[in-house]
Order: structure tokens, then sequence, then C-alpha cells
């Protein structure tokens, strides 16, 4: 367990910038997520970290250390691949001491602490198979085990789950957030899943174009996104966009839907004449709330507890609307309904920089 | 109707098809075929049936196991220890050579690699003889004529072995490799404990490779040895060929002992040799 801070990080190869700048403290146990579109460097980061990537410029620290051209096995950390990595031609048993036996642990210290961790993966009946003949949830978690035996500071995990059918990645991710909170160690993990990085994290980074973008706990940035990018990235289905516009008296008014007025209590005003964005969740919209729209419903979709009907879809800006009451809505018929501006986020449509 | 007289016909072809795979296999087989029968005759018989021809030709009799017993008091025996000897000492030094050299390609970058690569590659498109007269001089002046050290050094790098070996590792995923060296699992360990086990039959085709160069080399043991103290096979067959006389019936004994150790080191690994040069091919 250690606390691991990035400070002016960045990867180029020749002329191309990878990761542009990145500075970033991760406390001692805490899961962090890295999260972005793919391309966005969160792999690159990860494989800095773990000493696979060299580093251009910037200092990795572990535990107080610095590591940054330290070999990845000195670091203390361990890696989950996204592929699992496991030697073909070994047992699982021999796939999770391997490590260990190469590092000269006694034969007898090796197999307790494989058996330790097998017990804890419940992988005890499998220790004689070979990867092959194990389920994909299986392989993850012989990866996972190999990881664990080696006690490291840091857990490194590489869109461990993306090869995983659905139902068992719901299964899974509640492996790892158990053993997060069984080990109490430090976890970074990497995904493109905004819904794992939600439910896993006690930090989310999220990046884009080898930038950080935001970072903080799940709840701050879907409460509160620093910007358009953040706000249309967590939360699932995404934040709405609608086209908005501040007339000469400072009020903003929604220009697609009949110059509607927001009154928003602002810090600072935007510039006039600029473009701008208002965004609103989904399940923010209801019936009898200050802001009034009609809009065209195309498309409803029930999922149980709730409703989502789509408006506008084609167009630039579509709108998804989350219904818990009164569901009862066909398509191409008009929606009345509305929303509260204190749930709304107003940003510069072209810089994506929240105004306040 | 058409289905009942349809039967004989089809019947037909297939007689004429096997008839014909049987004409095919015979034209294939017979040169071995023959050797083996003409080594199991006495000299003085080796032509008989065949001026004029009778199928008794393809048949060993009369029946005699003299060429065998003639050419193992001749020193035979230390022919084929000799040639086992380079042959198993090259393939040996060779998979331990070629297979670094592959394995460094695949894994690591370096300045020149890809001009070095290239050599390699050049190398074994390049006939033995284009190079045989400098490798002589360098072999005369590093005092190893005569010396079995010339037969087994310069046919311990095998360009077309480290190609094999570099093809197969550079598809092996990278992932193994790293999540090993994250384990502090040393380079050489990565090599023999992780990637030379899935590389089997990548080692064994390099293996047999470097065997048959070495059972198939005549020239350069000619030229490198040139007092003939020391002979391996192909000098020692040609030998047979030219002492007093030509004695056919040994000659053939020669040529079928020649080629069966090959044939019978390659049959039960033949499985690991197509699979390990195939796969070079697709998986790239």
């Amino acid at each position: 367990m250690a606390s691991l801070s990035l400070s002016k990080v960045r990867k180029s190869f020749g002329e191309t910038h990878i990761i542009h700048g990145v500075d970033l403290e991760i406390g001692n146990g805490e899961f962090v997520v890295f999260v972005g579109p793919s391309g966005c460097g969160k792999s690159t980061l990860l494989r800095m970290i773990a000493g696979l990537e060299s580093v251009s410029d910037g200092t990795i620290t572990i535990g107080g250390r610095d590591v940054t051209t330290l070999d990845p096995s000195e670091r203390g950390v361990a890696m989950v691949f996204q592929s699992y990595a496991l030697y073909p031609h070994m047992s699982v048993r021999d796939n999770i001491g391997f490590g260990l036996r190469m590092n000269g642990m006694p034969r007898a210290e090796v197999e307790r602490k494989v058996a330790e961790a097998a017990s804890a993966l419940h992988l005890t009946e499998l220790l004689d198979r070979k990867p092959k003949q194990l389920s994909g949830g299986q392989r993850q978690r012989v990866a996972i085990g190999r990881a664990i035996v080696r006690q490291p500071d840091v857990f490194l995990f590489d869109e461990p789950l993306s090869n995983l059918d659905a139902e068992l990645r719901v299964q899974m991710r509640l492996e790892i957030a158990r053993l997060h909170a069984e080990l109490a160690a430090t976890m970074i993990y990497v995904t493109h899943d905004q819904v794992e990085a939600m439910t896993l994290a006690d930090k989310i980074v999220v990046l884009r174009a080898g930038r950080v973008e935001q970072s903080g706990t799940p709840l701050s940035l879907y409460d509160d996104p620093a910007n358009l990018f953040v706000a249309g990235f967590i939360g699932s289905p995404r934040m709405n966009f609608m086209r908005a516009r501040q007339d000469e008296n400072g009020v903003i008014r929604l220009t697609d839907y009949g110059n509607a007025e927001v009154s928003l209590s602002l810090g600072s005003s935007p510039q006039l004449g600029r473009d701008l964005l208002l965004g609103i969740r989904p399940e923010h919209f209801g019936p009898n709330l200050p802001v009034r729209l009609s809009v065209m419903v195309d498309l409803v979709e029930h999922l149980g507890g709730a409703s989502y009907a789509y408006a506008g879809s084609g167009s630039p800006h579509p709108l998804t609307l989350e219904m818990r009451e009164g569901r009862n809505v066909a398509r191409g018929t008009v929606l009345e309904t509305g929303f509260d501006p204190a749930r709304a986020f107003l940003f510069d449509a072209t810089s994506g920089e929240r105004i306040r | 109707m058409s289905a009942r007289s349809g039967q004989p016909g089809k019947a037909l072809s297939l007689g004429l098809k096997h008839l014909a795979y049987l004409i095919i296999a015979f034209i294939f087989v017979l040169p071995l075929w023959w050797a083996i029968v003409s080594s199991l005759r006495p000299n003085s018989a080796i032509f008989a049936d065949i001026f004029p021809f009778t199928p008794k030709a393809l048949l060993p009799a009369p029946f005699t196991l003299e060429a065998y017993t003639g050419i193992f008091e001749r020193g035979f025996g230390l022919i084929i220890a000799n040639t086992m000897l380079v042959a198993l000492v090259t393939m040996a030094a060779g998979l331990i050579v070629n297979g670094a050299a592959g394995f460094a390609f695949a894994m690591f970058d370096f300045k020149g690699k890809k001009f070095i690569l290239s050599a390699i590659i050049i190398s074994f498109m390049l006939p033995f003889e284009a190079i045989a007269l400098p490798l002589y001089t360098v072999t005369q002046q590093l005092g190893w004529l005569d010396n079995i050290a010339a037969l087994i050094v310069p046919s311990v790098a095998n360009g077309l072995a480290v190609f094999l070996f570099y093809q197969f590792f550079s598809q092996v995923p990278k992932d193994y490799a790293e999540a090993a060296r994250l384990d502090g699992v040393s380079w050489i360990d990565i090599l023999l404990r992780i990637y030379v086990p899935l590389s089997l039959p990548t080692c064994i085709s390099a293996a047999l490779l470097l065997f048959i160069f070495q059972w198939e080399a005549f020239l350069w043991p000619l030229l490198a040895m040139p007092s003939q103290q020391f002979k391996v096979i192909q000098v020692g067959m040609a030998a047979f060929q030219q002492q007093y006389q030509t004695i056919w019936n040994q000659l053939f004994a020669v040529s079928v002992i020649t080629a069966l150790i090959p044939i019978a080191l390659l049959l039960p690994l033949q499985r690991y040799y197509v699979q390990g040069l195939a796969g070079a091919g697709i998986k790239g």
C-alpha cells in the first residue's frame, strides 16, 4: 500500500505528444479510475506508472520513492492486463506462483501464498487446469490472483473487464470492489466504460487527448462537471445539450424551444453573442417545472423502472427524457415537459468551458 | 434408372483415378526402392535383370547383406558418427544462438535493427558457393583447416533459423513478456520459460533445419578438411565411388543409410515441422 503522485508527466513519441503534463495525487488505499474515450492516453499513462513505457518528462513517485526510471519489477506494482496474459503452457498454480518462484522464494512458501490467493478468489479447485480450460471470468480471477500474491503497493488494472460478457462484467465488477475493500490497497483502474468508473471509483480521472479534464469523486463529477466534455462523458444516458443565447437584457434563452427563458444565477455573465449550450440530465425533466418545453417524441424505450423518451433525433442536439410517471407517451405525440433552472449547467459552445 | 446406369461409370472413374495415383506413387518411390533393392544384391548382380528388363529387377534377389557389412568394415560407422557429432553440436549451438538472436530482434528496439535484420534475410538467400571462398580464407587464417571447428562454427548462425524465430516470437503477444517483467523475471528466464515452451514447433523446425543443413553439406567439408582425416557423410559417400572402382551395391547401401537417418528423424517430428513452417507464414 502506498500513495502515488504524478508530477508534470509527459510522453512523446518523436513529435507526437501522447500525454501533456499530467499532475495527479493518489492517496493511500484509494481506488482511482482513469476514464476517457479510446486514444485519450489512459492506458499509456497506466503503462508509464507500471514502467512498461518510458517517461519523456516529469516524475512518478510511489510511496514517496521516485520510480520514474526504475525497472517495472522494482516499483512495487502489479498489473492485470486486458488480455489477462496468462502463460498458456502453465497451470493456474504455476501462473500465480511464477513470479514468486523466479524471484527465488522457497517452494513451500510459494505454495502457501498461491493457496491463500486461490482460496480468496475461489480458484482452489482449478489450480491444476490450464488457462485454455477456464472461462473468461475464471481467467480474470487467475490474473488478479497473480497480482495479489506479489503483495504490491499499487494494483494496476488495464481494462480488465472488456473481454467479458455483460452479466459477468457486473459480477466481476463487484468482486473487484470487494477485493479493494478487503485488501485496502491502492488501485488504479483504466476503463472506457463510465458505468464501471462511477461504480468502482473513489476518484475518477477523466482524460481526453492526453490531458486531465477533471478529477474528483464520482458524484462531484456527475453533479458538478467542469466542462462540456466531462458533462457529456459522465452519466448514462448522457446529458442533454440545448442551444442557448443571451439576449440584450442578459437573459439566457433556448433558441430551439421558442426562446424559452431560463433564469440562471451566474457568478459571471457570459460574453455577449457567444454560442451557449445548456446542459440538463435526462432525469431532471418533469412536468410542472419552471422552464416549460414541448417536445415531439420520436421514440420511447421502457426499461421497467424508468422510460426514456427521445426527441429531435437526427438534429445536432437531440433530447433524452427520463420518465418515471405518466409513461404512456406514444411515438409522434407532443410531450409537455420542463426543468428546473437550478439543475441546469451552462457551457460555452466553442471553448466547452462551464459558465458558473 | 439413371442412378443405376451411373454406378459402373462411377466405379470405373474411381478405378482409373486410383490407377493414376498408383502410377504416380510408383514413379516417386521407384528410385528409392531401386536403391534399397540394389543395396541388398551382390555387386555382380546389380544390373542383371535390367538389360533386358524383367520384373525381377524390382526384387532383392539374389539377397545378400554383404554391401552393408562391407561399408562398415571400410569405416562407414565412423563417418556416420562424425557427421552426427557435427550435426548435433551445430543443432544445439544453433538453437541457442539463433533463438537468442530471434528473441532480441522481436523484443528490443535498437539502432540499425532493420538494417541488420535485412542483412540476415539476405544472408540466407545467398548461395553458399558465393561465400565459400572468403569463408575458406577466414578459416585458414584462424588456423582451423582440418579442425572440426571449421565445420561447426560457420554453420551455427543460420539466417533462416534466426528469421524463423524472429517471425514466431514477434507474433507472441507482448503481454506475456510485460507481465513477466512486472514480476521481476529476467529476460533469459522470459525466453527460456515462456517463449521457448510456446515456440516448441518453431524450435523443432529450426533444429531439423540445422541438422539437415549439416547432414547434406558437401562442398564446405570438402574444402575445410583437405587432409580428409575427418570425413563427413556426403564426402565419404563420394569417396566410395572413386577409390579403386565403383562398388555399386556398397554405394547404394551408403545412399540408403544417408537418406534414411534424416527420414527417421523427420517422420516423428513431421507434424511440428510443418506446423512451424506453415504457421510462420499464415499468422504473419
